[in-house]
């Protein structure tokens, strides 16, 4: 039963990496990455056996429903609203092309995941390889599309990959860090809100055809 | 013991209360005062910490997750030297551009609260001992400093922050994967993991550093993840330039210097960690020497300059060894020269109006204060004879040729001559070409003049003689990088 679950969650991950490859707006981009806070949310009551006691599958669970899929969402949320004007992200590759390379990522980080040194340490290769999947499509978005937010959807996908690799491998960090590492990533995403209201202040634009004046 | 707990606990508060103070106060100028008068009391602290770790082994507290050993404490020392000096600067600098700028008591209460937070966490990122806590303390660092490159708010200056925001946050990103397969065994202090090292997996703890050096390395400013090095340390403030480069590099390479014996303890000595680490080393030392020749931008050259001597410390570190001391004292040399060159070049660019170098002239007529520790700082980063980077660059250099490794050698020989080549023209044009008659009026203030003439002196002073007892010092924390913590 558990691992069924593990396997539906896995393979709804790479569902919502793929919709994100494939959305042409930042809207519908920002809907997919709300759903995968979601989905992470879940995660730490499937390896009840990596945690002691319930306050420390309770407390990751908490805070990643809290600040993945309620508070960054509403930041994004409301910074998208304010950039109204502009919405398309003017990729270098395609959106067919983004979902093909999307899928042979993780068909091929699946098949990979093997031989990788620490395949050993999961009960479930479904949800590595989907990490691990995460990991370079999350740098995909960001290198491919041209507009500061999508950029940062990209970033949380590369961080919600750090997320599910953490929890199904290892969660031997004291609580009090586990807390940081939430807290550092809401930081994070806050500033960088605030950076994409001043990029679009200043260059009224919040592709980042203007952001590449510094060059050599 | 009690007194570390004590001491740290002093230092986070110090930088609490500097943080919330400014809230409470109106003077921008009055703002200002308080990143100083904390960096001078952590600077006392840090004497503090010297007392307790005297002589005596690493001192572990707080259950484990922070350590004080002669290493941490070396770049304790490096951290409170270059904030205390940018604390100085940063008051002439300020309160110069105010005359120009119109920014409201927001932007510099914003300034003075990012400012010591940002100090407060490089120092936690040292003092750690817990791999979750260093990653957790390094992440908050590029959140605290970003604001901080914005200052000068213009066009240029928010481009370089996003660049810098979005690739230290990936960098770090993989810091953290790296950071989440090293503690997968269930260990998660360095001084633990280093005990138990022969009983992880060495594959695994491979694999992880690779992820944690191109990680940490990102911040760090190592090629080829550099690229956001350049554009953040020319448009920021000279003050935020100065700390970047001789504060946040360093501690970014010195959590890679923690990772290290363990790796090679786990592969059992096999130097692929090592071997790594002088890749990037070489890689960061090519990148300079193909970039330093066409810059037009003073702070710019610095910047690609601070990618050469970022690459010189981990060939250091990756020679092993004697290299391994030499990089360590590379460390301070270069913080301090790099500091005195920005503080200088932030000077001229203020008195000139314009940062491109083929329209600063006959500087040492003009300005001759700033001129001269231009010139000291330029001369010492070229690594020319009596300063002291000269002594930690010979000392790799010798360590490569006596080691027998005849190609690293010439390769590190070739790539910087090519950069003390171009480097020399820059400066000797920037000094000495026929410019403009007449002084400009750059006024020197007091404190401005003790930074200048206290660095110059150091730089002068372990030229010519390394004091023994320091040196001693030196090789005993590199120790702890060679053989381990315990």
């Amino acid at each position: 039963m558990q691992h069924n679950l593990l396997i539906l969650i896995s393979l709804l991950i790479i569902l919502s990496n793929l919709f994100l490859l494939g959305s042409s707006r930042t809207r519908a981009m920002l809907r997919g990455i709300a759903a995968q806070g979601v989905l992470l949310s879940i995660l730490p009551f499937l390896f009840p056996m990596h945690k002691s006691g319930l306050v420390s599958i309770i407390v990751p669970a908490v805070l990643s429903i809290t600040i993945k899929a309620i508070l960054i969402p509403y930041f994004l949320h409301r910074v998208i609203q304010r950039v109204n004007t502009e919405n398309a992200l003017n990729p270098y590759i395609g959106y067919p092309v983004s979902v093909i390379i999307g899928l042979l990522i993780s068909y091929g980080s699946f098949l990979f995941i093997e031989k990788l040194p620490f395949s050993y340490l999961s009960i479930s290769p479904f949800t590595t390889s989907a990490a691990f999947a995460s990991i370079l499509i999350g740098m995909l978005i960001i290198s491919t599309r041209r507009n500061v937010i999508a950029q940062i959807i990209g970033y949380l996908v590369f961080e919600n990959a750090g997320f599910i690799l953490g929890i199904s491998i290892s969660s031997t960090m004291p609580l009090f860090i586990e807390i940081g590492i939430m807290l550092d990533l809401l930081a994070g995403i806050f500033i960088m809100v605030v950076a994409v209201s001043r990029i679009h202040i200043l260059f009224d634009s919040v592709g980042t055809q203007k952001l590449e004046r510094l060059n050599k | 013991m009690i007194l570390p707990e004590l001491i740290i606990s002093l230092n986070v508060m110090i930088f609490i209360t500097g943080v919330i103070i400014p809230l409470g106060i109106e003077k921008p100028l009055n703002m200002l005062k308080l990143p100083l008068i904390s960096s001078i009391a952590a600077m006392l602290l840090s004497a503090v910490y010297f007392f307790c770790l005297h002589n005596s082994d690493p001192v572990l507290f707080f259950g484990g997750n922070f350590i004080i050993d002669k290493l941490a404490f070396y770049h304790i020392m490096i951290v409170n030297i270059v904030f205390l000096a940018a604390g100085i600067y940063m008051q002439e600098y300020f309160a110069k551009s105010m005359e120009t700028d119109e920014h409201t008591a927001f932007h510099y209460r914003r300034f003075s609260m990012l400012w010591q937070g940002f100090q407060l966490m490089l120092i936690i990122v040292i003092l750690s001992n817990n791999i979750g806590l260093s990653w957790v303390a390094m992440e908050a660092t590029t959140i605290l400093s970003a604001f901080l490159i914005i200052s000068e708010s213009d066009s240029l200056s928010l481009e370089a922050m996003w660049k810098y925001l979005l690739i230290c946050s990936v960098g770090i990103g993989l810091a953290f994967i790296g950071t989440i397969l090293v503690a997968a065994g269930g260990i998660n202090t360095f001084s633990e993991l280093y005990i138990h090292a022969e009983e992880l997996n060495p594959k695994l703890i491979l694999f992880a550093f690779i992820f944690i050096a191109v990680g940490y390395g990102t911040k760090a400013g190592l090629s080829p993840m550099h690229s956001w090095l350049p554009d953040a340390h020319s448009q920021a403030p000279t003050p935020v330039s100065a700390v970047f480069s001789g504060v946040m590099l360093n501690a970014a390479l010195f959590i890679i210097m923690r990772y290290l014996p363990i790796v090679e303890r786990a592969g059992g000595g096999s130097g692929e960690a090592h071997s790594i680490l002088l890749l990037t080393g070489f890689l960061s030392l090519l990148f300079a020497a193909v970039f330093i020749p066409i810059q037009t931008d003073l702070k710019r050259l610095l910047a690609y300059c601070s990618v050469e001597h970022v690459g010189i410390i981990a060939i250091g570190i990756g020679l092993g060894g004697l290299g391994t001391t030499a990089a360590l004292l590379h460390c301070l040399n270069h913080s301090l020269s790099k500091m005195l060159a920005f503080f200088a070049s932030g000077s001229v660019i203020h008195e000139y109006g314009t940062r491109d170098m083929r329209k600063i002239t006959g500087l040492m007529k003009r300005m001759p204060m700033w001129g001269t520790a231009f010139m000291v700082s330029m001369l010492a980063l070229m690594g020319v004879a009596p300063f002291s980077i000269f002594i930690s660059e010979f000392l790799i250099v010798k360590t490569a040729f006596t080691g027998g490794q005849y190609l690293l050698f010439g390769l590190f020989m070739l790539g910087t001559l090519a950069i003390f080549i171009s480097m020399l023209k820059f400066t000797l044009e920037i000094a000495f070409k026929q410019g403009k008659p007449g002084k400009l009026t750059g006024r020197v203030g007091i404190a401005d003049k003790a930074i200048i003439i206290i660095s110059v002196a150091v730089l002068l002073l372990f030229g010519l003689w390394l004091p023994p007892d320091f040196f001693g010092f030196l090789e005993q924390a590199a120790q702890i990088i060679e053989g381990g913590l315990i």
